[in-house]
């Protein structure tokens, strides 16, 4: 018998497998796909360039900083590109009752439906944005050794790690108000408030980004990490808490689907 | 003398749309507090930071306050500009449902005029709504408009240029019709168009040649133009620069889109009414 490991991973390599025959199918698409995210990081870029024309700095943020923390944008946002599609299809779904399949529970009910969407086209859109940071890292003067390296994995597995949790926990909104598409209008609240670091945000208001709604882990926290923002010791017990956030938003998911009521199959 | 058929058609429909659009109160309310709140709010909270870090008085041709009033202002009138999800024609042509263009005396371009007639009178009551407010409980920092032209300058250039935008947004959904899936081109055209217009950042910020090019085009004029002519930046005749870029955008895009629809249904094969 497979291991759970192996059970989820498998699931996820059929849906891998699947995006890549939908995906042949609409080639075109393919192309325009991975553009639209090069648009998307080119409006990001050019907005950022023309503002540092005018400053040195925003708080503290200086241009090459401000690359670094746009490489963690685009990394975080290809990720929820290849994997989190169906987040965006959560409500509808949701209210024409199709999830009847989730409650057999091949795996854990959140991987089986939001990992279903798998998107090759932002592979590619990871591959750009991966090279963008560690151009905007190799650029800014920093050093490229192992434990650079080891940052880096902690900082990016945290930022995908912060969109999974995030879609999950706004999809719970789903439950409790039906067909209110609530969760979309977060999603794109959230997507708005992370193109910036938390710095420039009144104080509460960063806090409250960083503690109760954790949206700093798609993109300032992890590039505040590797930048040395932060100090080892807060960066390791703030990953902690968000370790136990993720796992109280999973169980929490798991017990609003039991609301969850539909007559189909 | 009986209405024109399509008149009657574009009257009935919009009247469609403007129910439709207002039993969803709760959503309705929230997305446009959302959509005209938020983004203005973090843009403003960025430029607060790049002036204290900067400890400049004036930066990009206006002070803080200038800044603010700018982004407000371009936020109010974007709420009036077209927006590409109101649109599904690409979705019918996908699934099969424009089958009755071609046997019913209608024309589907009446209908998304409708949504976009239904768009200007709801977002119009939503941008006079916000203005009282705005103008009642922030006084100092609110855009108030520097003469009653100007205001009406600014209403008509954007509405003209929202209509570009419908023009626009129905042009490439009627690529459906070849490619099949086409929200990437749309979502594409919304952050070029929306960077084109000075909402993400006022063009004084940009490099003085682009920001003149951009001057040139119908998101300009639809946006940030009409944001200057409001807050007294531009005098108000230049309302006729405005709807001159925007009319000749629409002598572009308006045959270029009955081309396209034309094409595209002569090769339509769906069942679907």
């Amino acid at each position: 018998m497979k291991s759970r490991f192996a059970q989820h991973a498998s699931i996820l390599g059929q849906y891998a497998r699947a995006g890549l025959a939908r995906r042949a199918e609409f080639r075109v698409e393919f192309i325009n796909q991975v553009v639209m995210d090069c648009v998307f990081y080119l409006v990001h870029i050019l907005t950022f360039e023309f503002l540092y024309n005018s400053v040195d700095s925003i708080e503290g943020w200086s241009r090459a900083d401000m690359r670094v923390f746009l490489g963690m944008v685009f990394v975080s946002d290809a990720f929820h590109m290849i994997w989190l599609g169906a987040a965006w299809f959560f409500s509808a779904e949701l209210k024409d009752g199709r999830l009847d399949s989730l409650r057999l529970r091949p795996a854990h009910p959140v991987l089986v439906y939001f990992f279903q969407r798998f998107s090759p086209e932002a592979c590619l859109n990871m591959l750009i944005a991966l090279s963008y940071l560690v151009w905007a890292w190799v650029s800014a003067g920093h050093a490229l050794d192992p434990a650079t390296l080891g940052l880096f994995v902690w900082a990016i597995l945290l930022t995908w790690l912060g969109r999974v949790t995030l879609a999950v926990l706004f999809s719970i909104l789903e439950f409790r108000f039906l067909n209110s598409d609530l969760s979309r209008l977060f999603m794109l609240l959230s997507i708005e408030t992370a193109d910036r670091p938390i710095d420039v945000y009144p104080r509460r208001l960063a806090q409250f980004l960083l503690w109760l709604i954790p949206v700093a882990t798609w993109s300032y926290f992890p590039a505040a990490l590797v930048l040395g923002r932060i100090g080892p010791g807060f960066a390791a017990l703030y990953t902690l808490f968000f370790l136990a956030f993720t796992v109280l938003v999973m169980r929490w998911w798991r017990r609003s689907f039991r609301y969850y009521e539909s007559a189909l199959s | 003398m009986a209405v024109h058929p399509q008149v009657a058609l574009l009257l009935q429909a919009t009247l469609y749309e403007l129910k439709k659009v207002t039993a969803w109160r709760m959503g309705f309310f929230v997305r446009e507090i959302a959509r005209a709140l938020l983004r203005p709010l973090l843009t403003i909270f960025m430029f607060q930071a790049v002036f204290a870090a900067q400890g400049a008085t004036e930066l990009g041709g206006r002070d803080l306050d200038g800044t603010v009033r700018y982004l407000i202002a371009v936020a109010w009138i974007e709420g009036l500009i077209f927006h590409d999800r109101m649109l599904d024609l690409a979705e019918q042509i996908f699934q099969g449902y424009v089958t009755k263009y071609l046997v019913m005396p209608m024309r589907c371009f009446t209908l998304a005029l409708a949504r976009y007639v239904q768009f200007s009178i709801t977002q119009t009551g939503v941008a006079a709504l916000l203005g009282i407010g705005g103008a009642l409980l922030l006084p100092g920092v609110w855009p108030l408009p520097v003469a009653p032209e100007a205001l009406l300058a600014a209403l008509v250039l954007a509405l003209a240029g929202s209509y570009c935008f419908l023009l626009l947004y129905f042009l490439l959904n009627s690529i459906a019709f070849w490619l099949e899936v086409v929200w990437t081109l749309l979502v594409m055209t919304r952050f070029v168009t929306m960077f084109l217009a000075g909402v993400m950042l006022p063009l004084s910020w940009m490099p003085e040649p682009l920001a003149r090019a951009l001057e040139y085009g119908f998101p300009y004029w639809s946006i940030a133009g009409p944001a200057e002519i409001l807050l007294g930046e531009r005098p108000v005749s230049d309302v006729w620069t405005g709807l001159a870029v925007i009319g000749v955008s629409i002598t572009v895009l308006e045959p270029l889109r009955r081309v396209v629809w034309k094409r595209g249904l002569a090769r339509y094969g769906g069942s679907g009414m």
